[in-house]
């Protein structure tokens, strides 16, 4: 399986992290706390609706509500497909880190 | 929902980011925003929220232009590729779509060029808008006549009375003979009144402008006439001889503006009050028209207040005739007659030939992309199962009927540039092909125009194929909306026949004109004005000429009898007899030598020609015309006393009619006095050994007038030149009518090739079961004889009213006889047929076995 992007892997565990409550703003948010860095609101759509088509990620419907001008929310749910990314992305992420001389990371 | 009310955000942004996004992402994140509006509506305030709002709007807009340029340029390669491959497979089709509407291209844009041209008349002048001239218009109970010609006196009257009006000139051209030590020419020279320089706007390369023509025998030349008689030299204060009559000094060189005129031309130009002194004209008169006049309207006058007010200032001057002043606009000189009428029909009647070659063009692209649609109905199949919806499908179409036309358009400047040295040959005209950014886009505008026009039936037919069925197998039916073709061939033959008929109808009116007997002989007569030494010793001139065996007569004449200078109206002309209620429009008076007769083999209704016999006739004699005699109702005209302005005399003879117009106009009453203004020889030649007898003429001249150089013209030169506009509509006309035809057969022979290809089959079958070539032949044939012959039913009546139309204009005209519409739609089946029995014959000599081989 193609390795995810940086992105699709932040926001996937946005989504992870946020289980049931994973919508646009949410995600966003976390995004942001996750990241730090502010967000376009405009700019998680793109990876989202990219994950999504490769079934990393499936959507249901909310009520609709009166603050969203009578639209409906979408949440976003982790597909077993997207766990098994996330976990692949893990594994690496520790790989790759554990045989690694100390760093010297220089104060900036 | 009223934003305000419900606290949501801008109606509008939420429209164009719903148009922007994803179908599918819409709902979530439309709803997302709006939610984020609200709780920055709710901190910061509303103002705050919208900007933030709009600001989301502006953030998506570039990837959303980004991503619609990306993929219309994907498809757009793709359907250029696709194109290709088509107009590759099938090269005789695509040779037959561009070639027609290239030809019907370049046939718009010679005719444009043509139609600026002739709308650019006049227009050099600054002025133009504001210049009209004048006619004076008759209505009596014979009819209405306009007169082009004014008296004298009415132009400087309009002027000093109407502060509207600035200027008025009086302008009249004569052919004359200027002489310059031993240098003479004959020189067109106009006599005018000096606003002319201001009005027209001329240029003074040398002079000056304001006392040019202060003196009476100061003369004014262009540029070009200066140069032949003075070269290099100062011509400023030269003299040039006119005529025998006197010296003239040059006061200034000048240039009129450049651009096409309906000025007429001139050489020279001396001040109309010239008129006076030289032939003592009065030039205070209210009655005589002899002079063109123009007047310059103030440049905020309203022109047709003025023409209302000035109507009637003649009236007083008129009392048994109803005469009113016309002004008519310079700029409408060229295409508007004052009576109605005018070139303007031929500016329509090119153009509509043009744009139904180019109506062809389109046609044949219709017809034949519609007929193969079956071709491509597995293609359109395949994109609609790949989700292409039916407005790419139209589009797609419609591209590659536009990259047609683009490739046609190309092809159609190379054929303009092949075809514009013939055609200005054709129309008399110095046409060159324009490279400015306006008519680049014209003409590029033009071709997508026919692209897309030739495009929308085909796009939506082909796109509107069910793709199950294609893609099953279902034969596809392309007979089923096949009466749509029909129609299209019909209407391309109705066309076609209708310009057939057209040049038929011109062909048979100008023979019968050129045939027709015009009472007079012009062939081998010669014309050239009188200069002074000769005319003073006219008679032994004439006399050691006439003693030549190569020359019939020498005559004087006040105008070549091809066309009458002279026209009297109803009160100037009286007769022993007349009545008040006797009032006749136009009466041409000619004056002449007795030679007149033998020189133009005249023959008499009665009497007899002036003769040099009766001394009486030369001093007191008069001839009339039949239509003369009849008009002016007399029983016996012999012996009756008739004046015409200040001529008079008994009549001694009666001619009979003869033309002296062109047969566009009727013959008019006639009067010829002899010796009335004479200053134009005619010399009748046998016709043997023309070059001699012009040299022996000239010889003779110049024993009395050294350094004569002739220039003469033959008579029926100068008739011609009266038909050239006629001859020049029958060339273009012809080149038109040849052009569609050829177009309409073009898509004929490729519609014919497409059927004989799809019943490839079948024919073989009926081969084999028995049938004859002949039968398949006629099998083939059948279908479009048929469509042919529905297209003469179409095309007859709406030819036969334009052509009554166009003949109705002439005096005298061929009759619209059935044969020119029978011989049309004949000419029209043959050609039809000949196109199609090539792809016909081909297919029935075709071996069956080839055919059915694989079956």
């Amino acid at each position: 399986m193609k390795l995810l992007s940086r992105i699709e892997e932040i926001i996937l565990l946005a989504v992870w992290r946020l289980q049931d409550e994973a919508y646009g703003i949410s995600i966003c948010e976390e995004v942001a706390r996750a990241t730090g860095e502010t967000w376009q609101p405009g700019a998680i759509y793109g990876p989202l609706s990219r994950l999504h088509r490769k079934r990393l990620l499936k959507t249901t419907r909310g009520e609709p509500t009166p603050e969203r001008g009578g639209r409906s929310k979408t949440y976003y749910h982790l597909t077993p497909h997207g766990r098994r990314a996330l976990q692949q992305v893990r594994r690496i992420n520790a790989r790759i880190w554990s045989d690694i001389p100390v760093l010297e990371f220089d104060t900036p | 929902m009223n934003e305000r009310e419900h606290g949501g955000p801008p109606a509008l942004a939420t429209m164009i980011l719903s148009r922007l996004m994803d179908r599918r992402t819409a709902e979530g994140a439309l709803g997302d925003l709006e939610e984020r509006y609200r709780t920055h509506a709710a901190h910061d305030g509303p103002t705050r929220a919208r900007c933030f709002y709009w600001s989301q709007v502006a953030a998506a807009v570039p990837g959303a232009i980004g991503n619609l340029v990306y993929w219309n340029t994907v498809m757009l390669g793709n359907t250029l590729t696709v194109a290709m491959r088509n107009m590759k497979r099938h090269k005789v089709f695509s040779a037959i779509n561009v070639g027609g509407l290239a030809i019907g291209l370049a046939c718009c844009v010679l005719i444009m060029l043509w139609v600026r041209n002739e709308l650019g008349y006049d227009r050099g002048y600054p002025h133009a808008r504001e210049i009209h001239r004048l006619y004076r218009q008759f209505d009596s109970s014979d009819g209405r006549r306009f007169s082009s010609v004014n008296p004298a006196a009415l132009g400087p009257a309009l002027a000093a009375d109407y502060p509207e009006i600035v200027d008025a000139v009086r302008f009249m051209n004569y052919n004359w003979s200027v002489t310059r030590d031993d240098q003479c020419f004959n020189e067109l020279v106009a006599l005018a009144d000096p606003a002319f320089f201001d009005m027209f706007s001329v240029r003074f390369l040398l002079g000056d402008r304001e006392t040019a023509l202060a003196d009476l025998p100061n003369i004014v030349l262009t540029g070009e006439t200066a140069r032949k008689y003075f070269g290099d030299e100062d011509p400023i204060g030269q003299t040039v001889r006119i005529m025998d009559w006197y010296d003239a000094k040059v006061t200034g060189i000048i240039e009129m503006p450049t651009g096409n005129t309906t000025l007429r031309p001139f050489d020279a130009m001396i001040d109309f009050g010239v008129h006076k002194p030289l032939w003592g004209r009065d030039l205070e008169d209210w009655k005589v028209g002899n002079y063109l006049t123009y007047i310059r309207l103030r440049p905020d006058a309203d022109a047709h207040a003025v023409s209302e007010k000035i109507a009637g200032v003649l009236q007083p001057h008129f009392s048994d005739t109803s005469v009113a002043v016309r002004m008519h606009p310079l700029l409408k000189e060229r295409l508007h007659d004052v009576a109605g009428g005018g070139m303007i029909t031929y500016v329509y009647v090119f153009s509509t030939i043009a744009l139904l070659v180019l109506l062809i063009g389109c046609f044949n692209y219709m017809n034949l992309s519609t007929a193969r649609s079956s071709g491509r109905a597995v293609e359109v199949g395949v994109r609609k199962v790949l989700g292409a919806g039916r407005g790419q499908l139209v589009r797609q179409f419609l591209s590659e009927a536009v990259l047609l036309a683009l490739l046609a358009a190309g092809l159609a400047v190379g054929l303009v540039q092949l075809l514009l040295p013939h055609f200005n040959r054709l129309a008399l005209k110095d046409l060159a092909v324009p490279v400015d950014a306006g008519s680049i886009l014209a003409f590029t505008a033009v071709a997508l125009a026919a692209g897309l026009a030739s495009g929308s039936y085909p796009a939506f037919r082909l796109s509107s194929h069910p793709p199950v069925g294609v893609l099953r197998g279902v034969p596809l039916s392309s007979g089923g909306k096949s009466w749509f073709r029909r129609i299209l061939v019909v209407s391309q033959f109705a066309i076609s026949i209708f310009l057939i008929i057209g040049s038929l109808v011109i062909h048979r009116q100008l023979d019968y004109i050129r045939g027709k007997d015009l009472g007079i002989e012009l062939e081998n007569v010669m014309v050239f004005p009188l200069s002074g030494p000769v005319s003073n010793q006219f008679e032994s001139f004439r006399d050691r000429l006439e003693a030549d065996p190569t020359i019939v007569g020498v005559t004087r004449v006040n105008a070549p009898p091809v066309r009458r200078e002279s026209t009297a109206s109803g009160e100037d002309v009286g007769w022993e007899g007349k009545t008040a209620g006797d009032y006749i429009a136009g009466f041409g008076v000619m004056g002449c030598d007795p030679s007149f007769e033998r020189v133009f083999g005249l023959e008499m209704a009665a009497g007899r020609f002036f003769s040099a016999d009766h001394p009486g006739d030369l001093s007191d004699g008069v001839v009339l015309n039949e239509t003369a005699v009849r008009r002016m109702g007399l029983d016996s005209p012999l012996g009756k006393r008739v004046s015409i302005w200040d001529s008079t005399g008994r009549v001694i003879g009666v001619v009979k009619d003869f033309h002296v117009q062109t047969l566009r106009d009727e013959i008019m009453p006639l009067a010829i006095f002899p010796g009335w203004g004479i200053d134009t020889v005619c010399i009748g030649l046998t016709g043997e050994a023309i070059p001699t007898a012009m040299s022996l003429i000239e010889r003779t001249i110049r024993d009395y007038e050294p350094g004569y150089r002739l220039e003469s013209r033959f008579l029926d030169e100068m008739l011609d030149d009266q038909y050239a506009p006629e001859e020049r509509i029958r060339a273009i006309v012809d080149y038109g009518t040849s052009l569609a035809i050829f177009v309409a057969c073009l898509g004929l022979y490729g519609l014919a090739a497409y059927t004989a290809e799809r019943r490839t089959k079948e024919i073989a079958v009926r081969k084999i079961l028995g049938a004859s070539v002949a039968g398949i032949v006629l099998l083939l044939s059948r279908d479009f004889s048929r469509w042919v012959l529905l297209a003469n039913l179409i095309a007859w009546p709406v030819a036969w009213y334009a052509a009554r139309r166009w003949l109705s204009g002439f005096a005298y005209h061929a009759d619209l006889s059935p044969v020119v519409f029978l011989l049309a739609g004949a000419l029209a089946l043959v050609i039809a047929l000949l196109t199609v029995s090539y792809q016909s014959c081909r297919a029935a000599l075709r071996n069956p076995a080839d055919a059915l081989r694989y079956e």
